[in-house]
């Protein structure tokens, strides 16, 4: 008898430490993204009215022009943040990575912006960009150079953006670098040395491919934070301008949900944003999985 | 070869002193803004040590601050709602986890799979369907709205979990045969043994919530239940003219706290971000 409790007991407390977290994410995730699919295929306006109207969101979507811009700048930011900043990260981390003074204090003067609010870094830039009394605009006053726009310049705004954003964010990912390159045991440089292998060999033929997990996991999680994690600058900082040149998917969704009410086609806009960031995420992996690469 | 490595040497100490002014810089010209009048910010065309330094240092923009805003009712709801999800989190995630990590049942590998896999379905992508979910169950302007959505995510129980399977079952098993029930397990030895992990995760739980946006722009409008970042923006977009000085003291309120909860708690939040590098 207590035997048979205690075994009914058993298979039921799995299911009550599991509740709660499976609920709040049935909740707030898994119906939210079975809502979403069904929401691209309606027409409903933020006041509630929602009525099926098959593919026209899609096919609203895939013939505008506002569109397909905001799709290249969100593509534009990802691959050159994905490039410039995982350079970056990683030649800065080889640098930093000696157990001295200055290097560990170099490392927490670098990590500062990113533990700042992103709110509170795309404020800093937009004044940093400011034209009358920014101080990059004054640095290049200074020089005798020509004072740019910036943000407010058509050409430059999206480049000033990712500048910065990979201020903000770089010294996250070379913490990452960092740890994957402790893991790589000295014997192999020591061995190396005595070979004869110069500095550059060295990282080339034995940092380089031993870190190859580490950044293949940087590739994948930047494209996905640089593509979707960009929220805040461009409410921030430009609010999709100038002539629409920063306004990025996800702001281009919450602009069309939130300011001009339309949930149906914003909810088609996600879709569209979350099978291409999927795709691109499987083909980093195949490509990164793959023996030889 | 001697001369060679110096040289290398050299440009690499250029670069990482390059690299420091660059990242110093732009903090070191912002924190000066929020001690400055906005006269004299509208002054600095040029650049100069005074491009640093202020003219005449000025404490009345955080006094204009504190009258402007109820900083200390922002601080206060941002505070309550970041520590509830902390604490909501580490305890619904690591229950989670629990669960993965100490029993089998029916389903099992099959529920992990999936809440593993909701990590590719951020809040950003999720904002739409989201708003009207939260408007049904009525939680707009409602702290609710901030605090449920975020209480079990797939990446705390996947972390809580990779911690858990490390830990050797002899423990629990000892104390189960001295009958103690899972509960028990889970509330007396697991969870002080995952120590390390908690603080972990509570830090990264922590700074997210503070750093997040979207879902307090989105879901609450009513001024009394503004949080910090929602706040820094409101001061922005009410002013009537370009009240810098005052935008900028809001900012240095804003961050330091944060600097000064990593300079302490450092150690916690690179193991963090460390361990998550690994294991991914």
């Amino acid at each position: 008898m207590t035997k048979l409790n205690r075994r009914r007991g058993w298979i039921a407390t799995p299911y009550l430490f599991l509740g709660p977290a499976l609920a709040v994410i049935a909740l707030f995730v898994i119906y939210p993204g079975a809502t979403m699919v069904y929401l691209s295929f309606c027409k409903a306006s933020i006041i509630g009215k929602v009525s099926p109207v098959g593919i026209d969101n899609y096919v609203t979507l895939f013939s505008s022009r506002e569109f397909y811009s905001s799709l290249t700048a969100s593509v534009i930011f990802m691959v050159i943040v994905v490039v410039a900043q995982t350079a970056l990260a990683l030649i800065v981390a080889l640098l930093v990575q000696s157990e001295r003074r200055t290097m560990a204090a170099l490392r927490t003067l670098f990590f500062i912006p990113v533990v700042l609010s992103f709110v509170v870094v795309a404020f800093l830039w937009k004044f940093l960009y400011n034209p009358d009394f920014g101080l990059i605009d004054g640095i290049l006053g200074g020089l005798g150079l020509k004072r740019q726009g910036f943000l407010s310049n058509p050409s430059q705004a999206l480049g000033s953006m990712i500048a910065a954003c990979i201020w903000k964010s770089f010294a996250f990912f070379m913490m990452i670098f960092l740890a994957g390159l402790k893991e790589i045991p000295t014997e192999l440089y020591e061995a190396a040395h005595l070979d004869g292998a110069r500095p550059v060999q060295r990282v080339r033929f034995i940092t380089l491919p031993l870190l190859r997990r580490t950044i293949l996991f940087v590739v994948v999680v930047t494209t996905m934070d640089s593509f979707i994690k960009v929220f805040t600058p461009v409410y921030v900082m430009t609010d999709g301008g100038p002539r629409g040149r920063t306004d990025l998917l996800v702001y281009f969704i919450w602009r069309n949900a939130f300011k001009l009410g339309d949930l149906g086609y914003a909810s088609a806009i996600a879709m569209v944003m979350f099978v291409f960031i999927l795709v691109v995420n499987l083909v980093q992996l195949r490509i990164g999985e793959a023996p030889d690469a | 070869m001697r001369n060679r490595s110096s040289r290398v040497s050299l440009a690499h100490g250029a670069f990482l002193a390059l690299l420091a002014i660059l990242v110093l810089v732009p903090l070191l010209w912002g924190l000066s803004l929020a001690f400055r009048t906005n006269e004299e910010i509208v002054r600095m065309t040029g650049v100069s040590l005074h491009s640093f330094l202020p003219e005449r240092v000025t404490l009345a923009n955080f006094e204009r601050l504190f009258k402007a805003v109820n900083m200390l009712r922002v601080f206060g709801v941002t505070l309550l709602v970041c520590l509830s999800v902390t604490f909501l989190s580490l305890l619904v995630n690591s229950a989670a986890a629990f669960a993965f990590a100490r029993f089998t049942f029916a389903g099992r590998n099959i529920i992990f799979a999936i809440v593993v896999a909701t990590m590719i379905l951020p809040i950003e992508i999720l904002i739409v369907p989201l708003y009207r979910i939260v408007k049904e169950l009525g939680f707009m302007n409602r702290l609710a709205a901030l605090i449920l959505p975020f209480c079990a995510t797939g990446f705390g129980i996947f972390f809580m979990r990779q911690f858990m399977a490390g830990i050797p079952r002899d423990l629990d098993e000892a104390a189960e045969i001295d009958g103690c029930n899972k509960l028990v397990v889970f509330s007396r030895i697991i969870v002080p043994l995952c120590r390390t992990a908690l603080v972990t995760l509570g830090l990264i739980v922590f700074l997210q919530q503070w750093d997040n946006f979207l879902i307090p722009v989105t879901f609450i409008s009513k001024k009394s239940l503004m949080l910090l970042q929602v706040a820094i923006t409101d001061i922005y977009s009410h002013m009537f003219f370009t009240d810098t000085a005052l935008l900028f003291a809001g900012i240095f309120v804003s961050a330091v706290p944060v600097i000064v909860i990593f300079v302490f708690l450092q150690r916690y939040y690179v193991l963090g971000i460390t361990s998550t590098g690994i294991k991914g």
